[in-house]
């Protein structure tokens, strides 16, 4: 394809421009490529952030004087039980997607991708069913199943003896939350993990059988390294979804009981919104914003997404 | 005869016509916006809009129906942002608070009130006041009775009604003894107990001044008695609603308390329960006491932004003062209309089925004007968050009922101290 | 060789491991199918049935009659369509540009794009709702799409993506002498079709459910999308249950039907080796 028709005229000037655009071509278009999100970031986002941290130092219930805090709101935090045991209780989410969640996922996604097994469009499918079931026929579910005293997994526990657990009080909800979250999460990672497998190319798996590897050397050797920026997307991305958890403990317990299991999204909403303390509301949302930016680097760092060499 | 009658009332309303129209030119358009939740409310506002524009044929009702949650976050984005919000907005009992803040964005609406202070259940008022400006008129009365299984009751040879909780408590026992509850109740939310609260006498979980009552004696002492009705197995605590209603199905439970538009949800979940059930007095703390409480409401507010407040109000006088109106509303949803000369109507006293053709009517008319007084203002989000989470650690045990509502006002204090 | 004992028997633990999982993953889903059959009381046994005792029809005919069903559903059909084809084209640009060019600031750039992804919506509700009050963009469907079309989720996606295409297919591409935008066009993006498919199907399904955002911008009943009408069947004191549950199955059928067409697409379409020839 490579050489182009010119008309005889204009080869001469165009040259010149052409030398030039050949030049700087590869320098102005990824600016180009990537300008809209920008674009739409500074008209959409920059503002309201910078609103949201103004906010932040002050006190003001959305009407009336502001009272002016300096960092009163954030060194409140430090002191609030609530915002203590929220963000507790999301860390513990976080750590429950990173060890439950994910590897169940990366599992289901080796075992359909495997030669093993056929019926593969089922299975893709049907983790994926989950994420498509309606909240209030998900919530109607859960309730039968995780309830105190009537649920299925109690009725099923006394048919083998075991007395009741109660699945929704203070020890065990968190785990049923994550439960909860698993049975909606865990699928579309499924989805992630395949695609990154997809992107593997199979000559390397070739290369490898006849160079004797066996199945553990090549997922060692190939598999890992290869889907390293897939896991690093799905890393980042559980990271943020599992800190700005919000439907599934209000689904399950409201938050509750005596908020053992609220998030920090969720106290963030009770602040700003339903207490209407618009500048505490706003802090909680910086401090978790900045909590969430600082773990993603030290992943994206340990990912090695800033070498050079990449 | 009949004929000329005929035209005498096409001519009438022929000059009613010119008339109106005539009126209509003379004054400007009017659109009034009405926010609201579900479709029980916007189902009313549709039924009447036809009607109202024969009365005020200058204005234009717009109703935009948004979910409950996200109406009252952007009617919050509209007051801080100054504009957007509508005329009217459907604030519902439990998310006024956070607009009684600051400068409230609603128009007091004590002057407006005041000529039907003798047929409103003024009561419902106080849900929506702070500082003596009444920023809400609640759509509906919101009763609350106990509406009980007869035939559970009369097997166990227990006779209803029943007047005074110690001798409910009583009489449970014969139930008890077969493995029925007599009654619900929430181990892990504060509706149940604030009801009891209000109907034991207490203005709530504030005074009238305001101050945190959260620990006082009055309040501990109905907890602690809350808590005996769940230990001795006369209530049960089931967790959730669904598993309340299997219950009630499966008649492990005799009884519930619950507002007028419980009886809906009785109606809808359990459909099949038609005849089994019938409604009583709460049983009174002691004798001659209280019968009844509250639980509840969403009220008609207007917002400072509206540029036609009079007309909103005339539509909102419409709406709630009209008889016609407020019964069509309770077929829609089930609210009673809180306006003493409309309970005697004869379609809210009509025999109902579900209630083995007891007049449930009769009942909410005696108890209507017993609906008892509240304090709230801007902190109540604030204080039955803590106080549902003291509620679940008296009933589990972790603290006695005196500590953890003692607990709950220190934090509410502080709270408040916040700002 | 297929049929040694042992891989045999990896392959029957495979199967009942997977199934187990799907079973477990996809009876929700079901119920929820069978709950629209039934009338609400069956709905709140406590011991529940997964084949309806009298199975009908009534719950779909009212979602039909009172709800304006059909109207909705072409509402949040235009937007997620028109959202789903601008932010696949977006997404993959940016990230093509992200995985295979190395440009001053983009370190510090694409921070910033992950970063936004950090920011909760509740944080910077307000200032945005008065924005859109603002931009004159209420009641308008661009004001719906526009905010999001190149959201920093997909541009991240792809361009982790993009990292799998192997930088001398391009390079060769361009001693060819095509431009930049024709190597993202003919080169990059046939190799990511599977990443392609996948984030269609996500962007499909967070337009169809999204909710929030539609409710800040759109007043008027008639532009609502599905999930708005939804959640207001979602009574305080009444909950029909049933014609809910209706509701959300239909809801999901386009994005099944988006997951099936694209069934074919989540495997690997091209390979590197017929590009190279």
């Amino acid at each position: 394809m490579g050489v182009q028709v010119v008309s005889s005229a204009s080869i001469v000037e165009d040259r010149g421009l052409r030398a030039w655009w050949s030049r700087a071509e590869r320098k102005v278009v990824p600016y180009v490529f990537i300008s809209p999100f920008y674009i739409l970031f500074i008209v959409f986002s920059v503002g309201p952030l910078i609103y949201a941290l103004y906010l932040s130092l002050h006190r003001w219930p959305g009407s009336g004087p502001m009272r002016h805090v300096g960092l009163g709101n954030y060194t409140y935090l430090a002191g609030d039980p609530v915002f203590l045991k929220s963000l507790w209780n999301t860390v513990y989410y976080a750590i429950g997607a990173f060890i439950f969640i994910l590897p169940l996922a990366l599992l289901l996604a080796l075992l359909i991708n495997s030669t093993l097994i056929r019926l593969k469009s089922l299975f893709r499918i049907g983790y994926f069913l989950p994420i498509l079931t309606s909240t209030v026929a998900a919530t109607l579910i859960f309730l039968m199943i995780f309830n105190n005293q009537f649920g299925l997994i109690n009725q099923g526990l006394a048919l083998l003896g075991i007395p009741a657990l109660k699945w929704l009080d203070e020890e065990l909800v968190k785990i049923s939350v994550l439960a909860v979250a698993a049975w909606r999460y865990t699928g579309i990672n499924v989805l992630y993990f395949l695609t990154g497998l997809q992107s593997i190319p199979p000559d390397l798996y070739e290369a490898a059988q006849v160079d004797g590897a066996g199945t553990w050397a090549q997922f060692r050797y190939i598999t890992i390294p290869q889907l390293r920026p897939i896991a690093l997307f799905v890393g980042v991305v559980t990271m943020i979804g599992s800190f700005q958890l919000f439907a599934e403990p209000l689904l399950l317990a409201d938050g509750g009981p005596n908020d053992a299991s609220l998030t920090l999204a969720n106290y963030l909403y009770r602040m700003g919104f339903t207490n209407a303390k618009l500048g505490y509301g706003s802090a909680i949302g910086w401090v978790l914003a900045l909590i969430i930016f600082g773990l993603s680097f030290i992943q994206l760092y340990l990912f090695g997404a800033f070498r050079k060499d990449d | 005869m009949k004929r000329s009658f005929t035209l005498f009332t096409t001519a009438l309303l022929l000059l009613s016509l010119l008339i109106g129209a005539g009126t209509a030119s003379a004054q400007d358009e009017v659109t009034l916006t009405i926010w609201t939740f579900g479709a029980f409310f916007t189902d009313l506002y549709v039924a009447i809009e036809d009607d109202y524009k024969e009365i005020a044929p200058h204005v234009t009702i717009v109703v935009e129906e948004i979910p409950f949650g996200q109406l009252y976050d952007n009617l919050q984005g509209a007051f801080v942002a100054g504009v957007g919000a509508p005329d009217i907005a459907d604030v519902e009992q439990g998310v006024i608070s956070r607009f009684l803040k600051g400068e409230p964005g609603l128009v007091p609406l004590n002057d407006l009130i005041a000529p039907y202070e003798d047929d409103y259940i003024m009561a419902k008022t106080a849900l929506y006041a702070h500082q003596g400006a009444i920023y809400g008129i609640d759509h509906c009365l919101c009763p609350v009775v106990l509406y009980y299984q007869h035939e559970i009751f009369a097997d166990a040879g227990i006779e209803m009604p029943i007047a005074t909780w110690d001798e409910f408590v009583e009489a449970s026992a014969a139930l008890t003894e077969q493995g029925i509850a007599a009654l619900v109740l929430d181990d892990r939310s504060w509706g149940d107990y604030y009801m009891l609260l209000l109907q034991s006498g207490s203005p709530g979980l504030f005074d009238a001044e305001g101050n945190v009552i959260v620990d006082s004696p009055g309040n501990i002492a109905v907890l602690e008695w809350y808590l005996d009705l769940l230990e001795s197995g006369v209530a049960i605590a089931t967790g959730d609603f669904h598993a309340t209603m299997g219950l009630f199905a499966e008649g492990k439970i005799a009884a519930v308390i619950g507002a007028d538009w419980y009886a809906g949800s009785l109606k809808n979940e359990l459909a099949e329960g038609a005849g089994n059930w019938r409604a009583a007095p709460l049983p009174a703390f002691e004798e001659g006491g209280s019968r009844t409480s509250t639980h509840g409401g969403t009220a008609y507010t207007i917002t400072t932004q509206s540029e036609h407040p009079e007309e909103a109000w005339a539509f909102i006088e419409f709406a709630l003062f009209n008889e016609d109106n407020k019964i069509l509303e309770y077929h829609v949803n089930n609210l009673l209309p809180p306006v003493l000369s409309h309970l005697d109507n004869e379609a809210l006293l009509a025999p109902d089925p579900y209630f083995d053709n007891q007049s449930v009517g009769e009942l909410f008319l005696e108890l209507a004007p017993e609906v008892p007084f509240q304090e709230r203002g801007p902190w109540f989000n604030e204080a039955t968050t803590l106080v549902a989470n003291a509620v679940f650690e008296a009933t589990q045990g972790e603290k006695t009922a005196e500590q953890a509502l003692k607990d709950a006002a220190d934090e509410l204090r502080r709270q408040i101290d916040f700002g | 060789m297929d049929n040694t004992p042992t891989r045999r028997a990896q392959r029957t633990i495979a199967y009942g491991f997977l199934f187990f999982i799907l079973i477990s993953m996809a009876t929700p889903f079901f119920w929820m199918i069978s709950n629209t059959f039934k009338e609400q009381y069956e709905i709140f046994q406590l011991q529940p049935t997964l084949i309806p005792e009298e199975p009908h029809l009534r719950n779909y005919i009212r979602l039909f009659a009172e709800f304006d069903f059909a109207h909705h559903f072409l509402n949040s059909a235009f937007i997620a369509v028109v959202h789903t084809v601008s932010h696949l084209f977006l997404a993959s640009l940016a990230g093509f540009a992200f995985a295979k060019y190395t440009f001053p600031l983009k370190n510090f750039l694409f921070l910033v794009l992950l970063g936004s992804m950090m920011v909760p919506l509740y944080t910077i509700f307000i200032p945005l709702f008065v924005l859109v009050i603002r931009l004159g963009l209420v009641n308008s469907y661009a004001g719906v799409i526009i905010p999001g079309v190149a959201a920093a989720f997909g541009i991240f996606f792809m361009k982790q993506s993009m990292e799998a295409v192997p930088d001398e297919l391009l390079d060769s591409a361009r001693i060819d002498g095509a431009s930049e935008f024709r190597i993202y066009w003919q080169i990059a993006l046939p190799l990511v079709r599977p990443a392609l498919a996948v984030l269609a199907v996500l962007a499909f399904m967070n337009s169809w459910n999204d909710f929030v955002w539609p409710l800040v911008v759109l007043r008027s009943r008639e532009l609502q999308t599905l999930p708005v009408v939804m959640a207001g069947m979602v009574g305080m004191y009444r909950m029909e249950h049933g014609v809910i549950m209706a509701a959300s199955l239909l809801s999901t059928v386009p994005i099944l039907l988006l997951f099936f067409a694209l069934q074919k697409q989540f495997v690997r379409g091209l390979t590197v080796g017929a590009i190279k020839s």
